[in-house]
């Protein structure tokens, strides 16, 4: 990212990497406009880095209370006709997709 | 139009009650109505008539028994299209979505049920819910009821132009960063953002999870009290829900506000807010003030970076919320099939709009290396420097009065041109969902072009009650809501 | 090769799938198997407005496995997001503790040839598991969402191991303490078990670590061993060669022994981890970790200090008892009913053992019938030749081992002049032998012990024999 006095601009480059995080593509016209409007709102959220904040403001607590907990009992889930019904991709009880060859994770 | 429809949710429990009319005249009616003007409106993406009526035969058949569900059994209502219906398609009003028919429902649309409130259909909206103006509908924009040239405001257009268009006599909506309290404003109806964690989100399909809560957009302060008591409680599928117990909002509605303390914070007093509706704020606080309550000028300091902190939280939250809509299980699926990562991402690229891709690109920038703790870290600490804020002049006031948006609602078209420009109207709104603090948007007479103005008023976490007590006051003073 | 000019530094990650009925963020069933797709719902195939809600037991099994490996348990631990798109990962990110892990800073001590050491376990985290991928043949891949959501806890270890068999040790002991406290099956086979091995190779007396490579699929202990092994001489040999070792993640191959390149490092994704905004932080209070404390079982290293002192059983032979769970928890039910536990271990540890691997022992021989036996060889009722023939058929048949013992009279004999008579008849009849012996062959003296022995068909006092037998061929 190219800054120069308040000036943010997102090189093609970065926004094809974040386009290949978010497994999202574009076109080239597409990519000229969202990098005009991505810089502008990215150079809005600059102002974040005035606020007057610890380390410890950072913490996540959206709610400030701790989280409940759930009983270990089985519970039947929903029939898998119902859960794959919104599948293109459904067949014989399993979801299909192009191979997949790497492993990850 | 049918007389009935101008009636509110109460007066139809009533009138049920008492026999006046059945749940099916009264579903029909409603049906009848927006068979009549949802074309020009766009309030609706589905309408399940059919359901509705069966619910309505159900509902009559109960109340014939003696066994009705509660007050409101055989009322109507319709829902915003990002909260799932077992059985119904719920869109989002995404391509990605045009065909999602859900398995489960949303906790608080079992509760309507359990409360025999039933179904018209489900309601426009922008895209996932990023958007001020329902302009950002993969099927249509929303027109608001009072001038059609007009936006209904958003994300949650539906569900105000449809209370306002008098398609349904109240309606669910959700709120992220003013979604439920902007289109209320804008098309004259009451909106509740209740506290974080008071309404389930459970079938509520995640925006941005950690700001948002399904609220009631409804045509007065009682119905949406009496709504919020329906929806509201704590669910064991929601961790973030509350455990504070059931609670009848409308409770206190009928006090007076004398020795009230009511702020207006300077910095939610914008340059860019029109006459009309800045001489509606200051109505609203001569009401309070002739009514016995003391209103003064008060500090929220970190409003300014409020509204950055929330595009870079609900945007970095989007980004991951909607990454599962990659075509396999649901949804959109690209008929591009030259691999599993060409197949991701033409799905996406086909089945997302732009406003969408946008926020998901933004939300992914804020959290990749090397950006994360520049913008969503820090985003992170403004969120509680603001909070902190809130707890301080909460210690002074019981309330705090500002407007809901710089103007009345605007022409189709007249801001989809630049982002942030749309963006900075949500800086009214935004601070209580950063906060998790309850905020209400309700009507205080007419701004520019004869349109609709709002008023809010925020008070601290769990303060529902307060806030409708008050809002009730300014509404009889305004001479009541519809 | 040059092999000790160099040195590895192993660190290991470990998946632990925990034993709970339910999955981690859902009510389905977490057992393995099943229909495809048939232990499913909204929360674990990720569908839109579904939410996780934590699982109690998924906790508390953490919360033990930190403690059995001398953890500090957090008070207060949360839950990010790990955000990649992959067929098996529904909601295209996974929930895990990547800030703030529930455990941190414990210890695993490992006993090698080379002695005790200690291993450092650098944190455990909880997240949930992935679906299931099938590969078809027909250019699709076929997902299961079943295992999709079990819970898993990942144990971190430090860059503390300096050999494939320390490794191995580590594995072996974590494996033991994890079937000791009971939180997972830990079957390698069925997934329930796996590591992950982080490999560098440095020249001996450098400070700084090499680079390392991370090592997948690694089924078995003895696959894990051998991968280190081959992964520390391709380093070596690329180092030797002047070449550089690149970050990579690798796959071994069961088959030829060998690891191969699965990516690069420098390609690996931008997780943009950040805190899960659906689950509050988990907090533990006090009480509740003392309550959980309280209940733990014992562990190995309790027990062989207990075998140690109280029963007077070797350090060794104590390692062995507690090295498998089912192996201790059968010595101690046989021990409970028999003051012979030294015997009782060496039945266990030189006979048992042999015959089958841990689990199968109180299946075979109730632990009533072995104290009994230990029993009978404790008191010299019978010898260690019968005792071992004893256990051979109390293998096959139920029968208590004392009523063989009276039925077919296999007592041991201690009679001094009966055992003495036959002896000066068989040196009477072996002339040679005591020739032999005074000529300073004293093997010749076993052969008498021999002759004597199957006349009393084997069930002389065999020290008692040897005694008498060199007492009259010295006189």
């Amino acid at each position: 990212m190219i800054r120069n006095n308040d000036k943010y601009s997102l090189s093609g480059a970065e926004l094809d990497r974040l386009a290949e995080l978010a497994k999202l593509s574009f076109s080239d016209e597409e990519k000229e406009a969202l990098g005009r409007d991505m810089s502008e709102i990215v150079a809005f959220a600059s102002k974040l880095s005035e606020a007057d904040i610890s380390e410890d403001d950072c913490r996540f607590d959206a709610a400030g209370t701790p989280n409940t907990l759930r009983d270990d009992t089985v519970r039947e889930g929903i029939d898998r006709e119902a859960l794959l019904a919104s599948s293109k991709n459904a067949s014989d009880g399993y979801i299909r997709v192009p191979k997949v060859i790497e492993e990850q994770n | 139009m049918k007389e009935l429809l101008k009636r509110d949710a109460a007066s139809h429990a009533v009138s049920l009650r008492a026999g006046e009319y059945s749940s099916e005249e009264l579903t029909r009616a409603y049906l009848e109505r927006i068979e009549e003007s949802d074309g020009e409106i766009g309030a609706f993406i589905t309408v399940t008539a059919d359901k509705a009526i069966a619910s309505a035969k159900a509902s009559d058949m109960r109340r014939l028994e003696g066994k009705a569900l509660g007050i409101f059994d055989g009322v109507p209502i319709a829902v915003k299209d990002n909260i799932c219906t077992r059985g119904t398609l719920t869109t989002c009003a995404s391509k990605m979505l045009a065909d999602y028919i859900p398995p489960y429902s949303a906790t608080a649309v079992e509760r309507l049920e359990r409360a025999g409130i039933l179904v018209l259909g489900k309601l426009n909206m922008d895209e996932f819910g990023m958007g001020a103006s329902t302009e950002n509908s993969a099927f249509k924009i929303t027109r608001n009821p009072y001038d059609t040239s007009r936006v209904a405001g958003g994300s949650s257009g539906g569900c105000a132009a449809a209370v306002a268009a008098f398609e349904a006599p109240w309606s669910l909506g959700s709120d992220t960063g003013g979604s439920v309290r902007q289109p209320a404003s804008f098309c004259g109806a009451v909106g509740m953002k209740s506290t974080y964690g008071r309404v389930s989100r459970s079938g509520l399909v995640a925006f941005a999870p950690s700001l948002e809560q399904i609220g009631p957009i409804t045509k007065n302060v009682r119905d949406n009290a009496n709504l919020l008591s329906i929806i509201a409680g704590a669910d064991v599928k929601d961790a973030t829900s509350l455990n504070v117990g059931d609670e009848d909002f409308s409770r206190d509605i009928g006090r007076d506000v004398r020795g009230l303390r009511v702020g207006m914070p300077r910095e939610l007093f914008t340059e860019n807010i029109s006459d009309g509706v800045g001489r509606a704020v200051m109505r609203a606080a001569k009401i309070l003030e002739d009514a016995g309550a003391e209103v003064t000028e008060c500090s929220l300091p970190s409003a300014e970076y409020a509204l950055a902190a929330y595009y870079v939280i609900s945007s970095a939250e989007a980004s991951s919320n909607l990454a599962r809509f990659d075509g396999v299980r649901y949804g959109h699926g690209s008929n591009n099939f030259d691999g599993i990562d060409e197949f991701y991402k033409s799905s996406r690229a086909e089945g997302f709009g732009t406003e969408v891709k946008r926020r998901i690109m933004l939300g992914t920038f804020a959290l990749s290396s090397g950006y994360y703790d520049e913008y969503y870290k820090k985003a992170l600490g403004v969120r509680s420097l603001v909070k902190r804020d809130f707890e301080k002049l909460f210690e002074k006031y019981d309330i705090l009065l500002s407007p809901v948006s710089p103007s009345v609602a605007y022409r189709i078209g007249e801001k989809t041109k630049n982002p942030t420009d749309m963006y900075t109207g949500d800086l009214f709104c935004v601070p209580a969902n950063i906060a998790g603090i309850p905020a209400l948007s309700l009507p205080c007479g007419t701004g520019e072009y004869g349109m609709p103005a709002g008023v809010q008023l925020m008070g601290k976490r769990l303060s529902e009650s307060l806030l409708y007590r008050v809002g009730a006051v300014i509404e009889d003073a305004e001479g009541g809501g519809v | 090769m040059s092999g000790r000019e160099y040195e590895m530094t192993v660190g290991i990650e470990v998946h632990v799938e925990l034993d709970t009925k339910t999955k981690i963020f859902c009510s389905c069933s977490s057992s393995f198997g099943g229909e495809p797709n048939t232990r499913c719902c909204p929360v674990c195939m990720g569908l839109p407005g579904s939410l996780p809600a934590l699982n109690a037991q998924a906790v508390e099994y953490a919360v033990m496995a930190g403690l059995a490996t001398g953890c500090k348990i957090s008070r207060r631990s949360a839950f990010d997001r790990k955000n990649y798109f992959y067929p098996d990962l529904p909601k295209a990110y996974q929930i895990t503790q990547y800030n703030t892990p529930i455990c941190k800073d414990g210890s695993v001590d490992i006993e090698t040839e080379q002695g005790r050491k200690s291993i450092g376990i650098t944190r455990i985290h909880i997240e949930e598991d992935a679906g299931k991928l099938i590969h078809g043949g027909d250019g699709m891949t076929l997902i299961d969402f079943n295992r999709c959501g079990v819970p898993l806890i990942e144990i971190v270890s430090a860059p503390d191991m300096s050999s494939s068999e320390e490794a191995k040790a580590y594995l072996k002991k974590l494996r033991a303490l994890m079937l000791y406290i009971g939180i997972s099956d830990c079957k390698m086979n069925e997934g329930s078990f796996r590591c992950d091995v982080n490999i560098s190779v440095r020249r001996a007396g450098d400070s700084a670590l090499g680079v390392k490579t991370e090592l997948k699929n690694l089924n078995s202990f003895t696959f894990a061993k051998k991968a280190i092994d081959y992964e520390f001489e391709r380093q070596t040999a690329i180092i030797e060669a002047g070449g550089r070792i690149e970050a990579q993640t690798r796959r071994f191959e069961e088959s030829d022994g060998k690891t191969y390149l699965m990516r690069s490092k420098e390609s690996e994704n931008d997780y943009r981890y950040f805190p899960e905004p659906d689950l509050l932080p988990i907090e533990l209070s006090e009480n509740m970790i003392k309550r959980i404390s309280e209940n733990m079982p014992r562990l190995p290293d309790e027990r062989k200090a207990e075998y140690i002192s109280s029963y007077g059983i070797s350090t060794y032979d104590a390692e062995l008892l507690v090295s498998d769970k089912s192996v201790s928890d059968y010595f101690e039910a046989c021990a409970a009913l028999t003051p012979y536990r030294k015997t009782l271990a060496n039945l266990i540890l030189s006979e048992l053992m042999r015959f089958v691997e841990g689990d199968g022992f109180a299946s075979h021989i109730s632990p009533s019938n072995l104290a009994e036996l230990a029993t009978l060889a404790g008191e010299e009722a019978i010898n260690a030749s019968v005792a071992k023939k004893l256990l051979r058929r109390l293998w096959e048949s139920d029968e208590s081992p004392l009523a063989i013992v009276e039925r077919e009279n296999l007592r041991q004999i201690n009679d001094v002049v009966w055992l003495t008579n036959l002896t000066l008849k068989a040196i009477a009849e072996n002339p040679k032998a005591l020739s032999d012996y005074k000529a300073g062959k004293t093997v010749a003296a076993k052969s008498i012990i021999g002759k004597v022995m199957s006349k009393t068909g084997g069930l002389a006092n065999p020290s008692l024999l040897s005694d008498i037998v060199l007492a009259e061929l010295d006189k």
